[in-house]
């Protein structure tokens, strides 16, 4: 009778644990969405390798291809800073450009207004008063 | 006294459970914003936390970002060991970029060969891309200084105790080798890949 009770308390104990340890629908959803996450990141990063294949020889300095590929990886990453610095720089030069020739505008505008403002100066004010075209004969 | 031991026991299992996915997600997230080497410790985490098998396949991707191919093919191996299902067309793109990058190239082409276009178009169409170089390269014999490199690369790995990464060049080693008239240390190649197999067998 003790052996049969202690037999049954067991039991019910182990089903509760298996109840209970078994993954919910909650768990196995969150596991889901954790492995799609994983997987559009894997997806999203899965580039294509930048050099072409080519067999390798003792004779050349190529011995750890680890470091190989960290070679190719740093160069290609120099390239694409290279370039990046180099499209900042094109970018900074054409929007210095820009200032520039805004600036060229304006001074030659501002040019172009002193030389009419000095020219106005310069010219005698009223009628007959210009010495290159003098006036006309009384009428 | 007993029901809370019990109790203590679940509630700190399924929170473990529950923490390998979110350093699932953490790896995830870190790993679409190129911080690979924060995702790797992620990874290899959620392994360790019994997120599944397939952590470690993802831990042994990010290898491949890391720009670790030779660790990526050991990391890989060891996951197919613990996980064969969790590999996937996506994982194999992977592996054949780890192999890519060590020169393995007939590795590679097996694996970018199961790829094909179940991986959506545009990894697809790198896979194929892939292969239409390397079947450009295989299309001359490899130079007997070509083989005799691998070799090198097997033994090496064999010392350093990674056997499977230097079965992986004596494939290769002996592949090559079958496209070359001489068939230069084909048997050679055989016979270590012979012992590296029994030394890899549980």
């Amino acid at each position: 009778m003790l052996l049969r009770r202690r037999l049954m308390g067991f039991f019910s104990w182990q089903l509760l644990g298996v109840l209970f340890a078994a993954p919910g629908p909650a768990r196995t959803a969150q596991a889901e969405e954790a492995r799609a996450a994983v997987r559009a990141a894997l997806e999203q990063e899965a580039t294509a390798p930048s050099v072409p294949p080519v067999f390798p020889s003792r004779s050349r300095k190529e011995t750890d291809p680890s470091r190989m590929a960290r070679e190719q990886s740093a160069a290609s990453a120099n390239g694409a800073a290279a370039a990046a610095k180099s499209e900042a720089a094109a970018r900074s030069a054409q929007g210095a450009a820009a200032s520039a020739a805004k600036n060229a505008n304006a001074d030659s505008h501002a040019a172009a207004g002193q030389e009419r403002a000095d020219e106005a100066r310069k010219k005698p004010h009223g009628p007959g008063k210009n010495p290159q075209n003098p006036p006309g004969p009384a009428r | 006294m007993k029901v809370a031991g019990f109790l203590t026991l679940v509630c700190l299992s399924s929170g473990v459970l529950g923490a390998g996915e979110d350093h699932l997600l953490a790896g995830a997230q870190l790993f679409r914003e190129r911080r690979f080497q924060e995702a790797y410790v992620e990874f290899m985490v959620a392994s360790r936390l019994g997120a599944g098998g397939d952590a470690a396949w993802y831990a042994a991707a990010t290898l491949v970002k890391l720009q670790r191919p030779e660790d990526a093919l050991e990391a890989f191996a060891a996951a197919e060991r613990a996980a064969p299902s969790a590999a996937d067309p996506l994982l194999d793109y992977y592996r054949a970029l780890a192999c890519y990058d060590v020169r393995l190239f007939l590795c590679a082409d097996a694996l970018l060969d199961g790829v094909g276009d179940r991986t959506g178009p545009r990894i697809g169409a790198q896979a194929r891309k892939m292969r239409a170089d390397i079947a450009a390269l295989l299309s001359s014999a490899p130079s007997v200084d070509s083989i005799d490199w691998y070799h090198s690369r097997g033994e090496d790995a064999r010392k350093g105790g990674r056997n499977a990464l230097a079965a992986l060049y004596y494939r290769e080693a002996s592949a090559l080798a079958a496209r070359r008239p001489d068939r230069h240390r084909q048997a050679e190649a055989r016979a270590s890949l012979s012992g590296l197999r029994k030394e890899l067998a549980p």
